[in-house]
């Protein structure tokens, strides 16, 4: 059991390592590091290690030298453990949208009145547990999440499965139009200029589709995700007629090459004629 | 009088049309020798194949911009966005791989059947030159997309240049017009590609055809007997008027060379690669096929031998009549010829393949294999 334990930590510590080397939290290493503190973990797919957001970017403190005293003073910046803070105000440093979607929400009233802890209480924080960088809901098993507090069959049950629905929807159309669009964006003749923009612009709707989910207002998301639909749609089509054009080509060149055949066989025909009555007055 | 004949007369009095037409007319019933087959249209293949290009040149360069900012953006809106822009490139493009080909089928056609011996030493010359100097501009024009390849392709092969003792580096800086591949080289090149060849190639076509007419299409006679005869006897005695049995096959070389670039062009046009990062290398730069043999042969010797060694070679064929002097015409008294020439061929068509597959992996017969710089294959050991 040592022995896994050992290996599980070592694991841990090599993308931590390599993740805090690279940013200006080596020092933070020397004391919190997996190998010597069980509550500091992370994960290759985290969020914000990905991001390449460092240590101090959370937990404050002097980033130009951070040694062991400065670190933990509170004069230098450090702000301690990060859940300790009221949420969503210490995330809405970085996502101010969410944040904002999220107070005009159920949820953010939920958590004014104290009966859940803000952002975290779905973003991979659980209970005892350290907080670890932040991770979409959406990776974790959202339905056995949200029936922890939203009972099957009621509203709350209900949103979430409709959100759930809307965005896999989005993303299997999205993933669906840009495959067709990379194939005839490197064909040459085809201009999918428009398409791209179009799909830019449902990209972006579906980034605003996904902020405003915290809300937990189901009209404004679905309003949202009938705009990234019709973009989606519109880009579909357009890049259908282009390729049944891509096809033409083809009919094209055959109609162009039997008319050369044609060509061929009528001067081939007169030369023979030519040839045969030149032969004819020399015998 | 109908308009057509006082519009003819109108000209006529003017141009001299109708003796021009005569002209024309007494060129076409010139005799020529009875044995020319199909192959001997090849020529003519390749000139229409300039005039294509030369066509779809001027169109290109209604919309190109020679500029290091510009130059691959309007080639990507040529390609993209402009109407029929991504035909009028492939056929470019294509149209200068089937020129390059029909001119060395033309030259395998006229040393087979040894149409390069006197009094038509010039004649081949100036095909040689006519054929590298297709070379030049296929060369020239291959940078002008300006994208990874086209951008490093040029640096990599003007650098070659700077291998010269002694002259090298002022070449490079003549060729480049400075240290380094930059806005300077791109005009140059595009002045080169759009201007002074195509005039070049041009001057020199006229030329040929002037010496063909001139001196005709060589007969199967030994060049004693065709110069003690006389070419004019000979061809009273066995030739044929070129129209129009000739002109005929002519007419259907050209339609079915027309027919394979067009069905190229449209089944396989012409892509574009990445625009040109002048701060990251491209990788696995190799040139187009027709230069691969000169590629793959300087690598064989150190420093600037493989360059002289090349050029040396490329001399030699222009200079091969006066290499090979003897008299005889037909293939049994020109064995040791053909040999040499078959030899001197398959070692070219060789090399040029190792040259493809230098620096590359690829699974042969189920095996993973990789070719060095030099060609070379060893095994992939599995990891």
């Amino acid at each position: 059991m040592k022995i896994w334990i050992a290996v599980l930590i070592t694991l841990l510590a090599v993308p931590l390592d390599a993740w805090c080397q690279s940013q200006d939290s080596k020092k933070c290493l020397e004391c919190h590091n997996p190998a010597h503190d069980s509550k500091v973990t992370t994960t290759d797919h985290a969020v914000h290690m990905k991001a390449r957001i460092s240590c101090q970017t959370c937990h404050g403190d002097d980033d130009v030298d951070p040694v062991a005293v400065p670190a933990h003073s509170f004069k230098d910046g450090f702000r301690g453990r990060a859940w300790d803070l009221h949420f969503p105000t210490f995330c809405r440093t970085c996502h101010t949208t969410q944040a904002d979607f999220f107070e005009r929400g159920k949820h953010g009233e939920a958590t004014r009145g104290g009966k859940i802890r803000g952002c975290v209480e779905c973003h991979n924080f659980r209970g005892t547990e350290p907080l670890v960088h932040a991770e979409a809901p959406r990776h974790r098993n959202l339905r056995e999440y949200c029936l922890r507090c939203h009972k099957e069959g009621t509203a709350g049950s209900l949103v979430g499965t409709t959100f759930r629905d809307l965005f896999d929807k989005q993303a299997d159309g999205a993933g669906r139009v840009q495959a067709r669009l990379d194939m005839l964006s490197s064909t040459p003749g085809v201009d999918v200029s428009d398409e791209t923009d179009r799909m830019t612009e449902a990209h972006a709707g579906f980034q605003r589709m996904r902020s405003a989910q915290h809300s937990m207002l189901i009209d404004e998301v679905v309003t949202l995700a009938r705009d990234v639909s019709k973009q989606q749609t519109s880009s579909e089509m357009s890049l259908e007629r282009k390729e049944s054009a891509l096809g033409r080509r083809v009919v094209w060149l055959i109609a162009f090459l039997l008319l050369l055949a044609l060509t061929a066989g009528v001067i081939f025909i007169k030369f023979r004629r030519i040839i045969k009555s030149e032969r004819e007055k020399t015998s | 009088m109908a308009t057509s004949s006082r519009l003819y007369r109108w000209f006529d009095e003017r141009l001299a049309v109708g003796a021009f037409g005569k002209f024309l007319w007494a060129q076409s019933l010139k005799p020529v020798p009875k044995h020319i087959n199909g192959s001997f249209t090849l020529g003519t293949a390749a000139a229409f194949l300039f005039l294509c290009q030369v066509v779809t040149g001027i169109l290109l360069s209604l919309y190109y911009q020679p500029t290091f900012d510009h130059a691959y953006d309007s080639v990507a809106a040529i390609n993209q966005s402009i109407s029929a822009g991504w035909l009028i490139r492939a056929v470019h493009v294509w149209g200068s791989h089937l020129m390059v080909l029909v001119m060395l089928l033309h030259m395998i056609r006229v040393f087979c059947y040894a149409g390069y011996k006197k009094p038509r030493e010039l004649t081949w010359v100036l095909g040689g030159l006519l054929f590298l100097t297709t070379l030049a501009l296929c060369f020239t024009g291959a940078m002008l997309p300006m994208d990874q390849l086209a951008y490093w392709g040029t640096k990599v092969a003007t650098a070659i240049l700077s291998e010269l003792p002694g002259l090298g580096h002022a070449l490079l800086t003549v060729v480049r017009g400075g240290e380094d591949v930059t806005q300077t080289t791109l005009s140059r090149f595009f002045i080169l590609h759009i201007l002074i060849l195509p005039a070049v190639v041009m001057g020199l076509i006229g030329l040929h055809i002037f010496l063909v007419r001139r001196l005709g299409i060589s007969t199967r006679e030994d060049v004693d007997v065709e110069q003690k005869v006389g070419y004019e006897t000979l061809m009273q005695q066995q030739g044929m008027p070129f129209y129009p049995r000739h002109a005929l096959k002519e007419i259907l070389t050209v339609i079915v060379v027309f027919a394979t670039m067009i069905t190229l062009a449209v089944l396989a046009p012409k892509g574009l690669g990445a625009k040109a990062d002048l701060m990251q290398t491209e990788s696995g730069i190799r040139p187009e096929w027709y230069l691969l043999p000169f590629y793959q042969l300087v690598k064989y010797f150190p420093e600037w031998l493989g360059f002289l060694f090349v050029n040396g070679l490329l001399l030699l064929l222009v200079l091969l009549p006066f290499l090979d002097r003897t008299g005889g015409r037909t293939p049994e008294k020109r064995r040791k010829a053909l040999w040499i020439g078959g030899i001197v061929l398959t070692l070219v068509v060789l090399v040029g393949i190792l040259g493809a597959l230098s620096n590359r992996e690829m699974t042969l017969f189920g095996k993973r294999v990789q070719f060095d710089d030099q060609g070379m294959p060893s095994a992939v050991e599995k990891k």
